[in-house]
């Protein structure tokens, strides 16, 4: 079970790899990745020196090219393609089928995962860009439950990497178009999910109040643990008149105690979402899921590891993994 | 827009309020020399914190310690970062972007020792303004292995493993007291705590009983309508 970890700074990569990181994911600094956010990601003289000390500890460093290219400007995508080769990474995460193409005719001997924000959820889809694109791994999107997943890996020949930890994505990945109606960028073409240019944060009369563009998302009284200012994790006033959640709480992913039925389901690799988050986050996340890994692939008990400091709203789920709500 | 405004929440029982208590005499003008020489030797010892923020123009952050009643100001000014300190009633600082929290938070912050995001949701930072700006900041100062111990010693090789040692003294001293006033903090506020709790429980108790009273309005309201329905019917 190969451990996939984030990293939106140097300093963070060193961070995993210490931590016992198989495999550190980047990006550049541009709008061809899904965390497009100031003052974060890898130049290519960054990222070149970084491959060299992760290549020296034996580990391998994949770069996301994750957005979609916009019409008429497709040359930044190109040139992340063909910089990312240059430099010699270990895999390419793309979405784009055009990009695909591209990157599969240009350096066929580029290893090309099918990025999540392909969403890609069923044998049909993932055998299509398998045969059209030869990718060699697809991340599977958060809607799936092991069981399903146990029964799509069944049915396709290429290795599945699932997120473990981290932000969760309610809506169908790669098609959300809530921060594009509330700032006029998205994940999928800008890189940036609730642009910080668009995101403002007031006290107000004893709560935290969170403004994207000209909504109001949500509104915590003092001591009640506060989220990410997304229209997905918003609370809105409806019928009834209480201000709720409307699709998801704030709440950060973990499944830690569901490693052995992921090993057991046939899954190739485990990944931790959060490019954006500090070094810290990055160093007890992988530390704590380093350890989980190594106990599950012994036959041992996972260990419990507190990681409740960290979480999105200070709290965690399952999520889609165990569709209680079913 | 951010002038001279003081973090607006109650300051945490912390070892450092309790230390501002006695620093308070101490005019903010004291610290500038050393809190310039920080920022000189950090400009030379990560330069990759200050290539990251070059994509900043013109702005001005407010770094307030909630436990403390010094300020910090930190510009960017054409690709130059300086820094002042004052305190609460320092005037003349236009600020866009304003970060509050408790000052041994902040400092394991600038050591990237806790995750920002985490800070945040747990309430324990505050950010106001510029959000774009703060962003930009945390992830520049998170790019670099900061090293409050590397910063201090100046440069001069054989002083900075007295500095580390010093620091991790003072580090692991700050951790007990913290854990002390934690202490202090729970026993003043447990006879409140209880009787919040009481009243808790009560009003989950009142709420119940007002569900039932408010279900057995709605059944008379019905049963009431259907009888004036019958008389109606029968006139």
């Amino acid at each position: 079970m190969e451990l996939v970890c984030p990293a939106g700074t140097p300093a963070s990569l060193r961070a995993a790899l210490d931590a016992g990181a198989d495999v550190v994911y980047v990006g550049f600094r541009d709008e061809t990745n899904a965390r497009n956010f100031p003052g974060l990601n890898f130049s290519p003289e960054e990222l070149t020196e970084s491959l060299k000390k992760a290549h020296d500890m034996g580990r391998q460093v994949y770069v996301a090219i994750n957005t979609y290219p916009q019409a008429g400007n497709l040359e930044p995508w190109y040139k992340a393609v063909d910089t990312a080769a240059k430099i010699g990474v270990d895999a390419v995460i793309l979405a784009d089928i055009g990009l695909l193409d591209y990157a599969k005719r240009q350096h066929p001997e580029l290893r090309r995962h099918l990025s999540v924000q392909a969403s890609a959820s069923n044998p049909e889809a993932i055998n299509f860009y398998r045969s059209a694109f030869d990718v060699q791994r697809v991340v599977l999107p958060r809607v799936l439950t092991v069981r399903e997943i146990a029964e799509l890996i069944g049915e396709i020949d290429v290795e599945t990497e699932v997120f473990a930890f981290g932000g969760m994505c309610v809506m169908a990945e790669g098609r959300c178009s809530l921060s594009s109606y509330a700032t006029g960028k998205s994940p999928n073409m800008n890189g940036v999910c609730s642009p910080a240019s668009h995101v403002e944060y007031e006290q107000r009369r004893g709560k935290l109040v969170s403004r994207l563009g000209e909504f109001t998302i949500n509104s915590f009284p003092n001591e009640e643990a506060a989220g990410y200012p997304t229209l997905c994790k918003g609370r809105f006033v409806g019928h009834t008149g209480n201000p709720s959640y409307l699709f998801e709480e704030p709440t950060s992913l973990n499944v830690m105690m569901m490693l052995p039925e992921l090993i057991q389901a046939g899954v190739k690799a485990l990944k931790i979402e959060g490019r954006q988050r500090g070094k810290a986050y990055v160093h007890q996340v992988v530390s704590g899921y380093r350890k989980a890994i190594d106990a599950a692939m012994k036959g041992d008990p996972v260990p419990f590891v507190d990681m409740g400091n960290i979480t999105e709203g200070t709290r965690s789920t399952a999520g889609a993994y165990e569709k209680n709500w079913r | 827009m951010h002038d001279k405004n003081a973090p607006t929440r109650v300051p945490p029982f912390t070892p450092m309020l309790f230390a501002g208590f006695f620093m308070r005499p101490i005019p903010a003008v004291t610290f500038k020399p050393v809190v310039k020489h920080v920022l000189a030797r950090m400009k030379k010892l990560y330069p990759e914190i200050f290539s990251r923020l070059a994509i900043l123009d013109n702005i001005s952050f407010l770094i307030g310690p909630t436990d403390l009643h010094y300020r910090f100001y930190l510009s960017v000014r054409e690709g130059e970062v300086q820094i002042d300190v004052g305190d609460n009633n320092t005037q003349g600082h236009e600020c866009q972007a304003a970060i509050s929290g408790p000052m041994l938070d902040l400092i394991k912050l600038l050591e990237g020792r806790v995750d920002g995001d985490a800070l945040f949701f747990s309430r324990t930072l505050n950010v106001e303004g510029d959000t774009e700006a703060v962003l930009t900041l945390r992830n520049a100062v998170d790019s670099a292995d900061v090293s409050l111990g590397d910063v201090l010693a100046g440069g001069v090789p054989f002083i900075k493993p007295g500095f580390d040692k010093l620091l991790s003294k003072a580090g692991s001293l700050l951790g007990c007291f913290e854990k002390d006033f934690g202490t202090v903090q729970r026993s003043i506020l447990l006879p409140l705590t209880r009787q919040m709790d009481e009243v808790g429980k009560e009003l989950d108790r009142s709420e119940d009983r007002l569900g039932k009273v408010d279900k057995e309005f709605v059944r008379i309201k019905a049963s009431l309508k259907k009888t004036l329905q019958s008389s109606e019917r029968v006139r």
